[in-house]
């Protein structure tokens, strides 16, 4: 009994030993993050080019995790541009790249995309990019045209940095 | 002829003013928190996740507004009758049982909830009030 205490003594001693003497330099990096007045500002110009087009869309801000950081829906749009305009945005932050590029996959038949997950096989979703770093997605929803999507995130992703 | 009612509805707009008087109540206090506006059938209507303010309360906010415009009352009654032992309230679907869901109400009408979540209970509910109060 003392003898199994004593060993315990011991490895316990040992095993705070290794801890105390673990480099204390943790490798972290420094990366860009979004902010919700920088956000403000996308959404805001993505509105402005929704309203000029006389459209009622929903437009969404995620962050680098894909975790919603703005989102508007606007009068008259319906209530599926807000999940699809999320969903839109978790696809480029996920992929790091426009949801376009996985509607034009299928467009040439590829398609496996359907199996991805979430990938949202329409435009509409654009990543965020700051110093070369991804910082989040905006993801845009009713528009007219899918194109009008893409022209309503685009407006929005121009004023990152402005 | 049809039997229809008219009945308020919820603007972007108005979305705004709520939120920026809810923002502005959790600044003041220096909180973060995460807050959504949702419509009168809890359908989201405007979201605002503040610097700082865990990434759960993404979630946590909306699922307390959707409480509070489907039961159209507020989550704090239902943590109140679960702290008064009926906690028979938890099996009701969707109803959550802490503070921080709100109804917006405007002549009466239900037209929506705010839901607040980020710091305690209580102090979501305050920053929930002082967004619900900007309909009267």
């Amino acid at each position: 009994m003392g003898r199994n205490i004593a060993m315990l003594a011991l490895v316990t001693g040992s095993l705070l030993a290794v801890g105390l003497a673990a480099p204390a330099s943790a490798q972290l990096v420094d990366k860009k993050a979004l902010t919700l007045a920088e956000a403000k500002k996308l959404v805001a110009a993505a509105e402005a080019t929704a309203t000029k087009g006389d459209a009622h869309m929903s437009i969404a801000v995620l962050d680098d995790g894909a975790h919603l950081l703005l989102f508007q829906r606007m009068d008259g749009a319906s209530l599926v541009t807000g999940p699809f305009a999320e969903a839109k945005a978790k696809t480029a932050v996920m992929y790091k790249a426009p949801s376009q590029v996985f509607g034009e996959g299928l467009e040439k038949g590829r398609t496996a995309i359907l199996g991805l997950p979430d990938a949202v096989p329409f435009e509409g979703g654009i990543p965020l990019m700051a110093g070369g770093q991804l910082v989040g997605a905006i993801g845009c929803s009713g528009g007219k045209t899918p194109a009008q999507d893409s022209e309503v995130c685009k407006a929005g992703a121009a004023a990152l940095g402005q | 002829m049809a039997q229809l009612a008219d009945k308020k509805v919820l603007t972007i707009d108005a979305a705004k003013e709520i939120m920026a008087a809810a923002e502005a109540e959790a600044r003041r206090n220096n909180w973060s928190v995460s807050i959504a506006i949702l419509d009168d059938s809890a359908r989201l209507v405007h979201l605002v996740r503040m610097d700082g303010a865990p990434p759960a309360s993404v979630d946590v906010c909306q699922a307390k507004g959707r409480s509070a415009a489907l039961f159209k009352r507020p989550t704090k009654s239902f943590s109140d009758a679960v702290s008064g032992g009926r906690v028979g309230v938890m099996a009701l679907p969707g109803a959550i049982p802490i503070e921080g869901g709100v109804p917006l109400m405007a002549g009466g009408q239900c037209v929506g909830a705010i839901g607040v979540s980020g710091v305690t209970s209580e102090q979501d509910g305050q920053i929930g009030a002082a967004g619900a109060a900007v309909l009267g």
